[in-house]
């Protein structure tokens, strides 16, 4: 009878969890891929992680911190997984824009998220948590479990190398 | 130069609005006099509004959706781990049977080898042993002497009543003991005895 108690809390912890954090956690999966059914994979993984080691989880720092790092390291995983196709699909888009010194704004936008994905995974996560999800560098520091310091470098070389990889395919940065 | 380089790598953060004011101040002042530095603030400005724009959001009801489908991935687990936990001590228990079936039947084929290796054995088959062996065995079943004058009535009296107790092998081998001369006279007297 306790144990099934403790289970139902456990259950009820977990579905606000989930509730709570959803939106931020598909929000920053939704930039890695290019689907919603993608997103939506992944973000369920990192909840069935949440869930596997809530009992780990000693609520002595934010839930919210916690499970932004279990998203990033999914993702981060992803993106490992999905690095050869990212490769073909750059050099698909270098062929197409190669000789062209001007290209459509939404086509631009294409390519910026293609660029994106061309990132280390660790300057793609830091890139998406500061300028999408608007999170701090400490808030970063403490999700991908680094100095806020490195979280800084990494962001300064993510867009230092996107305006490299966007010279490079062609698009100029007015179209944008 | 040395300037130029520490501008660059301050800008992204100038245009996320993460630097000190000392840091501000320097960019500002650096931009006026570099062309370089002043394009490449342009397009990082660029590239990190055009990633800001990009804002997605989760579908309406999405959230009750994920945690309907999360309970439900939780609960299947659950059900398939209660599963195998049953399953491993059953599926262990008959690998053990299987085992001991297995081990036990080795032992047997083992023993019935190395009885057929003992019967190849050239001294079982060795005359003497064999005779001495199977008239032992037959003095013992008829009860008679080891005479061979009784041995031999015996004997044709078993063959002559058809007994089943002295298979026709067993008098070929009854035959073995004799001589040549012996076994004519065996014979005639089964022919006299027969008519």
């Amino acid at each position: 009878m306790e144990k099934l108690k403790e289970k139902r809390d456990y259950d009820v912890t977990f579905n606000r969890l989930v509730l709570d954090n959803h939106q931020k956690v598909y929000n920053l999966l939704r930039k890695f891929v290019s689907t919603h059914e993608e997103a939506d994979d992944l973000t369920q993984e990192t909840f069935l992680k949440v869930y596997k080691n809530l009992p780990k989880f000693r609520f002595q720092s934010q839930p919210s911190t916690w499970i932004y790092r279990i998203a990033v390291n999914t993702a981060i995983n992803h993106l490992r997984r999905e690095k050869i196709h990212r490769f073909i699909n750059l050099e698909n888009a270098h062929g197409v824009y190669e000789d062209t010194s001007t290209v459509p704004s939404d086509e631009s936008k294409n390519i910026l998220r293609r660029a994106v994905s061309q990132l280390a995974p660790r300057q793609q996560i830091v890139v998406m948590l500061r300028s999408y999800q608007e999170l701090s560098f400490r808030e970063i520091a403490e999700i991908m479990e680094c100095t806020e310091n490195a979280a800084k470098v990494n962001f300064s070389h993510a867009l230092k190398n996107l305006r490299d990889i966007m010279r490079k395919i062609g698009v100029s940065y007015e179209t944008l | 130069m040395k300037l130029c380089k520490k501008v660059i790598d301050l800008v992204p953060l100038f245009v996320s609005d993460d630097v000190s004011p000392e840091e501000r101040l320097l960019i500002q002042d650096h931009i006026q006099t570099c062309e370089s530095c002043n394009k490449y603030l342009d397009e990082v400005q660029s590239i990190q509004s055009a990633i800001s724009r990009e804002k997605t959001e989760a579908p309406d009801g999405y959230g009750s959706g994920l945690v309907v489908r999360l309970n439900r991935e939780i609960d299947e687990k659950e059900v398939r781990r209660k599963i195998l936990r049953r399953a491993i001590p059953a599926f262990s228990a008959f690998t053990v049977i299987i085992l001991f079936v297995s081990v036990f039947l080795m032992t047997k084929i083992n023993r019935h080898d190395e009885l057929i290796a003992g019967l190849d054995d050239e001294e079982l088959f060795n005359d003497a042993t064999l005779t001495n062996s199977f008239s032992a065995d037959l003095s013992d079943v008829l009860n008679i002497s080891d005479s061979p004058e009784e041995y031999k009535t015996v004997v044709v009296r078993y063959v002559l009543e058809d007994s089943q107790e002295l298979s026709i092998d067993r008098y070929v081998m009854a035959s073995n003991t004799m001589d040549e001369s012996e076994f004519e006279t065996f014979i005639k007297d089964l022919k006299n005895i027969s008519l």
